[in-house]
């Protein structure tokens, strides 16, 4: 380690370690790739022998060169069809604008068709991958990702120079998923990389009660400084349950359904919302206020049937129930 | 705590590789998969969203890896540019697509049996160090991150991002300060008033 140089101090170095602890793939997950990545892969646990890309990377520099005159032929006269076709379309729209100069509400569509015709070779939009794969997609989309494989020797190059290829990649993927080399289109339909998040059995229970929208204005902040911010308030959270829990420790019941009751107030459905309630059914017991501890106890439940927690509410529950 | 010394072992020094050879999707998979995870969670894709971007990496991974040539770079240091490309281009996406919709902290770590307590102690960590993360640059997020989180050497780091030693030790220099700086204050608190 070269933490000869000002190294951070022990306390620091413990935060990062469990951090790391933390953000630890769940086994659920791993399995959920996996099986994706298998079903979709077919040569999925074969190393790559170098072949369609690999002959260019064999070609030599003058051969690369020759694949990349070619290469280019072909991208200019796409170019050039297509921008005849967009020229001649946006004379025709000329035209017609000047014919019936009120009836700009007719000429709308065809500005969208005009703009995906004269788009062959330079603008893919990319298809929304909730709509599943859409076939008219692969065509644009190969030709496209041929092109970097052949000038930009895309794998080898620094990530920086790869990043827009990638990116396009990307976001086309659900189109292209199946289609290269694969006849044999999986039964199991691969989950679509970019599917927002739906689908998460393991911590669903955890999850569901603030999946809504933003709870404290997201204007439509980045993401970073969204997670920031949950983070911000996450930390105040914890803050909050865990004087609670210090209070029930040391008896001072009162005191802690007091900080229980300001974490309900500021974080109605904050992250840790199943923490407070376990914390207040101990308090309630705790109180003697049994009745109203086992009605809690039942509604959490309910709520949260595969939390972590449950046992421990069950438990203080059970305790108070029978003398 | 055995994650810490999991962060100082030395897996990193391995990435000169020069003879390596190039592995099937399955075995990359197998040896990166935590690693390209974490590192998505490093570098800012939320919670909600690290499942599908993991996803991602390898469906890109698996389209070059034929043409991935050992000889150039280690075959971490090529899936970590594409992990921070995934990144990138997951924070325009996502801020794109619905920007209303935050990535909620993750407060259940990776494993929902573990004891509350250890799982509250994981997202306060969570919350702490991704704020302080969030300080940095991302040039600087890159190498405190593969320095103090996954315990490379600096030479390991250098080589993973293509960079010079020198500019590795500075960065890292200066992104500890500012790290230090961030979370001081709520480190202090805690410490204040029970022990």
């Amino acid at each position: 380690m070269d933490s000869s140089r000002d190294p951070l101090d022990d306390d620091l170095r413990d935060l990062l370690a469990t951090y790391r602890a933390a953000v630890q793939p769940p086994a659920a997950s791993e399995l959920r790739i996996r099986e994706s990545l298998q079903a979709s892969v077919p040569d999925w646990s074969t190393a790559p022998a170098p072949a369609d890309e690999g002959v260019l990377l064999s070609l030599g520099s003058r051969g690369r060169q020759a694949v990349f005159l070619l290469f280019s032929a072909a991208a200019a006269l796409a170019l050039t069809l297509g921008l005849s076709s967009y020229l001649g379309e946006q004379r025709q729209r000329a035209q017609e604008h000047q014919q019936s100069p009120f009836q700009r509400r007719d000429a709308e569509p065809r500005e969208g068709q005009a703009h995906v015709r004269g788009s062959t070779s330079a603008v893919v939009t990319p298809p929304d991958p909730r709509e599943g794969s859409e076939p008219h997609a692969t065509s644009s989309a190969s030709a496209v990702d041929e092109g970097p494989s052949v000038d930009g020797r895309p794998a080898l190059a620094t990530p920086e120079s790869s990043e827009i290829s990638e990116v396009s990649e990307v976001s086309e993927e659900p189109g292209k998923g199946g289609a290269p080399a694969s006849t044999e289109t999986p039964a199991r339909t691969p989950r679509a990389p970019t599917q927002t998040a739906s689908p998460r059995p393991a911590r669903e229970d955890r999850e569901e009660p603030q999946a809504g929208p933003g709870r404290d204005g997201s204007d439509g902040a980045a993401s970073v400084g969204a997670s920031v911010a949950s983070s911000l308030d996450l930390a105040e959270e914890l803050r909050l349950i865990r004087r609670a829990e210090e209070h029930l420790r040391a008896g001072r019941d009162a005191q802690a359904i007091e900080v229980l009751d300001r974490h309900r107030r500021d974080f109605p459905k904050g992250q840790l919302e199943p923490e407070r309630e376990a914390s207040q059914v101990s308090a309630l017991c705790q109180q003697g206020r049994e009745r109203e501890a086992s009605a809690q106890a039942q509604v959490f439940a309910e709520r949260w049937p595969h939390s972590p927690l449950l046992p421990r509410v069950r438990r203080v529950c059970a305790a108070v129930a029978t003398p | 705590m055995s994650a810490r010394d999991l962060a100082g072992s030395p897996t990193c020094t391995a990435s000169t590789g020069a003879e390596v050879r190039v592995p099937s999707l399955a075995n990359l998979y197998r040896q990166e998969f935590s690693f390209v995870w974490r590192t998505l969670r490093y570098l800012g894709v939320p919670p909600a969203s690290v499942e599908d971007a993991a996803q991602e990496v390898f469906i890109v991974a698996q389209r070059r890896l034929s043409s991935f040539d050992p000889t150039r770079a280690s075959i971490r240091s090529w899936l970590f540019g594409i992990a921070r490309n995934t990144a990138r281009h997951h924070h325009r996406s996502v801020r794109r697509r619905d920007p209303g919709r935050l990535a909620p902290a993750e407060v259940p770590a990776a494993d929902p049996s573990s004891n509350p307590e250890v799982r509250i102690a994981q997202a306060e960590a969570i919350a702490l160090v991704e704020r302080g993360l969030a300080k940095l640059s991302p040039e600087r997020r890159e190498v405190f991150v593969l320095c103090e989180i996954e315990g490379l050497s600096a030479p390991a780091v250098a080589d993973l991002l293509s960079l010079n030693v020198n500019t590795v030790y500075s960065r890292l220099a200066r992104a500890r300060s500012r790290f230090r700086a961030a979370t001081a204050r709520h480190l202090a608190r805690e410490r204040g008033p029970h022990g």
